[in-house]
Order: C-alpha cells, then structure tokens, then sequence
C-alpha cells in the first residue's frame, strides 16, 4: 500500500485538570489513507473530538503535553511552528463542528465567509473569481438560492442550511483531510439524513479524506469506508466498516453493539455495560477496557498492543 | 387514542387531551388541535422533529402549559379548571422526568432531602416517609450511602434514579418523560429503560415517553403518534405503525434513522427541504411542501386524522400503500 495520507504514531495527550493530569489520548496509532471516509466513534470521554483537535493543534490552554508523530504526507504537524501551522489548518485540513454558529460570524453575510475563507488558500483567484467559486459550492451542497444565499446573514439560516454553508466553507479551501465532528448531531433526523446524502454525493468530486467523527454506529454504519473504535483515550479496534460491524474483535466494540436497540430482537431486559467509563486522571493500567470485559483473564494486566487480525481489521486484545 | 376505537370506558383513562390548541406570543402555533387519549397501564410514545409539539404536548399534559384552545384531562378532571389549592391533586396524578436529570435536581438538598420534598409538600404521615423512600431505593437502585450527599456529588446514572424516584414516590398514575434517553451514551441506555420497564411493572403507571429516538420508542412502547407542525399525523399500535407506516411523513421518518445491519436497512427517503416555520405553517397538509407523495389537493384542503388501516389512525389522502 502506498504511504498513507496521514500516519498518526503513538499519539498521547494530556490535560491539567482541578484533579490531576487528564489523560485524554494515550498512544494513539492510526494510518488513513487518501479518498475515504473514516469514521470515528467512541461515547463520551473517548477521546475522538481531542484526536481531531490534536491533529489541528488546536488543543485547549490547559494542554500538559502532547508527544508522538502526526505525519500528513510526511510532515510532521507536531514539529511545525504556529506560522507553518496556520498553513495547514484550514487549507491542508479543515474542520466542521457540531454548532455551526460557533464558527459563522453574526456580522458577516455567507459571501464574506465564503470568500475570506478562500484568500489565503487562492491568492492567485480575483475577488469576483472566488465570488463565482463560492456560488458554484453553494449550489453543489444543496442551497436552493445560491445568489440569496450569499447575501445571508447567519442567522438567517436553519441549522441545515448553516451545515451546508460549513461544508461549502470548509471544501472551497479544497483540504486534503475535512474533519466532521458531531456535525449532524444537532439536526433533525430528516435534516441530517439530507447532509449524509450530500456527504456521500460529494464523493465523486472531492478527492480529499472525510473524519466523521460520531457516536452514532448506525450513522458510522452506513456512511463510513472504515470505522475507528476508541474508548478512555485509546483506540481499540479499526478496519473496514463492514467486517468491523459484522465481526467485531474487541470486547468492546461487541459489548457496545450488543448494547444497540436495533440489534435486540425484542427480549424483555435492555443491555448495558456494566460499570462506568474510567477515570482518565488515573486510568487503571494494563488494558483500559478490562475492569468492564466479561472476557477478562491475567494477561490484561497488561496493556495490549493494536493488532491486524485480518487485511486492514485490527484490535487490541490479547483473546485470539 | 385507539382505546377511542376499541370503546373503551372513558372511566379507563387516565389522562385525555382534546383538540388541544396552544399558542405562543408571535403567532406561533405550537399545538394545532392534537386529540390523545391515555388508557390505564399504557406506554405511549410521542415522535417529531423540531417544532412538532411534542414537548408542548407533554407540558400541558402535566399542568405545565395553559392551553388557549381544547381540553387537558387528567382522570376525568378538566386540569386548567383545578382551584389554586387543587394543584397538589394533580401533582399525585401526573409527574414529569426531565431530560437533564442534574439540573432538575436542586444543587442545595441532600439525596435524602430531594426524595422526602414531595412527600413533605403532599403532608403525607412522616411514619410513611421513610417506607416510601426506602422502599425507591430498592426499586431504582439506589445506593443508601448516598442520601446524605448533595446531586454534584453523585454520578450522572444515580442522579438519574433519584430524579425518577421523585417522580415515582407519590405513585402518581402518569409520567411524562421528555427525552429519557437524549444524551446518554449508548453503553448505558439500557440501565435506564430498564429501570423504566421495572417501574411500570411494579407501579403500573401509565406512560407518555416523549423522543427523537425511533428505536427506543419502538421497544417500550405500547402506542405511538407521530407530530407534525403541531399536529398529530399518524397513530397506532408502535409495532404495526414501524412496519407499516401509512403517513408519507412516518415513513420517512423511519427510513430516515441510520441502521446497522445492513441487511435490515430500508430503502432510504430524503425528504427535500425544511421543517416549516410554525409561525407560517403550510396551507393544506402541512406536510405537503416536503410530501413525496403529495398532489394539488394536497395543498388546498387539510387531511383530517381518519383510520387508515385497522387500528391505525393517520391524515393523509394519499396514504402509503398498505403492503401486508
């Protein structure tokens, strides 16, 4: 396989918190390659929205460390100073959250975001040039009335309407990686049906790889190429979507599936995982799922390393 | 609603709404004349989007939200028609579990204090307080070490537990759940509906669960209507109503809601457009601007609620086909 577009080596992160370093991500090791849609899910606390922010560097104030490798296309990101990496954020990656207003300014129209966001990726487009780019996006991501679309203010948009803009934003930047955080969790289930057909249609045309972080497995499910399993701050399976749903390898993963209302048929008592997620400001040692897995044994006093199991389809357990 | 069909005894039910109009300041219609019935012992979910009325419906049900039009009965009683000194009457017929059960939790009591408020408020004989509490500690699983702590200093799960157990202890005959499940994480839903099942079979309430969430709806259930822009468009049995949904909008609804398995995945409908404001709710169907279904007469004249297969009530004139 040729070198992959980001190569993420023994990723750790830390946090000072009121009571004690927070762990948040702990050698986290990852290859995503070009053109796919990889989904990342995990619950709360499992360190997927700081696994995006780690990769923009855009980590909060109250950041403790942050070692390991983050290669895109051989760069690593960790290594570059604030001006290189103002170079990458928005241009070589881009983002879209969960509140899209956070990230649109009341007092500009849709036109202004829409052109400023291009500046510093298209020095060589005229103003008008990036005018007509930015109506050409907004019909491609569905806005009925692109011309009176640009001449929106923010607020005047329905949070779908405001998710498309963001993605129009983020594409006309024409990132290698777009990084989707939560970003259809906040709609309507019809309206974020609507933005994972357009994701899904946007395929034929951007060349680039989507992150589609989420907590919902069925959305994972359906949209993803391959899906990224964390929990308490590590990856703890990955692969192709189809084999990692319809043959999970880690406790985990099965635990959590199992845990799926749809997967049910019918019976009277409802399943959960017992126990809670643990602390990350101590988190136990040795393999982080173990307090909770049924399947435990001696060996999960230690911490067991990502494995392929099968092309592409890896885990971190030591049970066969 | 369907007990209205099967003739059930309106003695039977414990809370009836009827054409249920509630509006807000700015012309904004949240309820547009919703008509429910609640029998005894019965779960009942409520399913929309934004702006459907769902959460005002589960509002006014428990004395909440004055309506400006139609009728709010809980066993048999008008509830805005209650004298000011009645309010304690309705309290023991209807309680509501909140979706934040943190906040819902005043910051200032303890455990111990939060479970005996209502029975304080109610004047219920103090030999009965301690009974009652104990006897919610063991229902719901609550850990007796933790009465003396204030909400902060228990996990989200037992603060979830205490806030039913307050709405549980006075054994009211109805409780109003508004998103039970938003905002848990998957791995411990379950805890909840189970605790949920385990009420019910214990204490017999009837149940309205108010949620976006299809799949939870579908398995705790007993009935189902489904909101549109303040109205109800379709009801019926949940099982029968999930497979085979006669409401354009249902259906939608359910082919909407991302599935694992691919093999029970369903052919998906993405429905164009917006939800309508409903400041300006559509002419017509007021489904009708999204309606893949929807024709010119669609536009003109408003679809009443009709039975549209045994058991399954819906307002549409161009139903989906019944497939058997």
């Amino acid at each position: 396989m040729s070198e992959p577009l980001l190569r993420i080596e023994d990723l750790s992160v830390s946090f000072a918190g009121d009571q004690g370093v927070v762990h948040a991500l702990s050698q986290v090791t990852l290859d995503i390659q070009r053109g796919r849609i990889i989904g990342i899910v995990g619950e709360s606390g499992s360190g997927k929205s700081t696994l995006a922010l780690a990769l923009l560097r855009l980590l909060p104030g109250n950041l403790l460390d942050c070692s390991g490798r983050i290669l895109l296309e051989g760069t690593d990101l960790l290594k570059l100073s604030q001006a290189q990496m103002r170079g990458v954020r928005g241009r070589r990656i881009s983002m879209i959250f969960q509140d899209p207003m956070s990230s649109l300014n009341p007092v500009f129209t849709v036109e202004t975001h829409l052109i400023d966001a291009q500046r510093a990726s298209r020095p060589d487009l005229s103003t008008s040039e990036m005018r007509q780019r930015a109506l050409e996006m907004l019909a491609k991501v569905g806005i009925p009335d692109p011309p009176a679309g640009l001449r929106a203010y923010p607020h005047q948009l329905s949070g779908g309407m405001r998710q498309r803009t963001m993605i129009a934003m983020a594409l006309l930047t024409e990132p290698a990686i777009l990084i989707a955080d939560e970003a259809t969790t906040a709609l309507d289930v019809t309206i974020e049906a609507q933005i994972v057909a357009l994701i899904r249609a946007l395929r034929s045309d951007y060349a680039g790889t989507i992150l589609f972080i989420s907590h919902s497995l069925g959305l994972v499910a359906e949209l993803c190429d391959e899906v990224v399993v964390m929990y308490a701050g590590t990856v703890v399976e990955s692969g192709p979507s189809a084999a990692v749903f319809a043959k999970p390898q880690h406790p985990y993963t099965r635990a959590l599936l199992e845990c799926e209302l749809d997967l049910q048929d019918g019976a009277d008592r409802f399943v959960s995982i017992p126990g809670e997620v643990p602390s990350l400001i101590d988190p136990p040692g040795g393999c982080i799922f173990a307090p909770r897995c049924r399947s435990r044994f001696d060996r999960c006093l230690t911490a067991p390393p990502l494995i392929e199991r099968e092309s592409g389809h890896r885990a971190a357990c030591w049970l066969p | 609603m369907l007990a209205a069909l099967t003739a059930a005894s309106p003695s039977a039910l414990v809370a009836e709404v009827r054409d249920l109009e509630i509006r807000f300041g700015g012309g904004v219609q949240a309820l547009a004349g919703v008509t429910l019935q609640i029998p005894a012992q019965t779960t009942i979910g409520i399913v929309g989007e934004s702006g459907s009325g769902k959460t005002t419906l589960a509002k006014a049900l428990v004395g909440l939200r004055r309506p400006t039009g139609g009728l709010v009965r809980l066993a048999g009683r008008d509830v805005y028609a209650l004298a000011g000194g009645e309010r304690t009457w309705l309290s023991r017929q209807v309680q509501m579990i909140f979706q934040d059960p943190v906040s819902s939790l005043s910051p200032r009591f303890t455990i111990r204090e939060l479970l005996a408020e209502p029975l304080r408020i109610h004047r219920l004989p103090l030999a009965e307080h301690w009974p009652r509490i104990s006897d919610m500690l063991e229902v719901l699983g609550i850990r007796k070490s933790l009465l003396d702590r204030y909400p902060h200093q228990i996990s989200g799960g037992q603060a979830r537990r205490v806030s039913i157990a307050r709405a549980l202890v006075l054994e009211p005959r109805l409780i109003v759940a508004d998103e039970p499940t938003a905002g848990l994480d998957v791995s411990i839903q379950g805890e909840l509906l189970n605790l949920l099942q385990r009420v019910r079979q214990l204490y017999g309430p009837s149940l309205l669960v108010v949620s976006h969430n299809l799949s939870v709806i579908r398995r705790i259930t007993d009935e189902v209507g489904v909101m549109y822009l303040g109205k109800m468009v379709e009801y019926g049995a949940t099982e029968r109503l999930f497979r085979t949904p006669r409401h354009p909008y249902t259906e939608a609804l359910i082919s909407a809601n991302p599935v694992i398995d691919p093999n029970k995945r369903r052919a998906k409908i993405v429905l164009a457009g917006e939800i309508p404001s409903p400041r300006n709710p559509p002419s017509g169907c007021r489904f009708h601007t999204r309606c893949p279904r929807a024709r010119e007469r669609c536009r003109a004249e408003e679809p009443s609620l009709g039975e549209l297969a045994p058991g399954q009530l819906g307002a549409c004139f161009y139903p989906v086909p019944y497939i058997h």
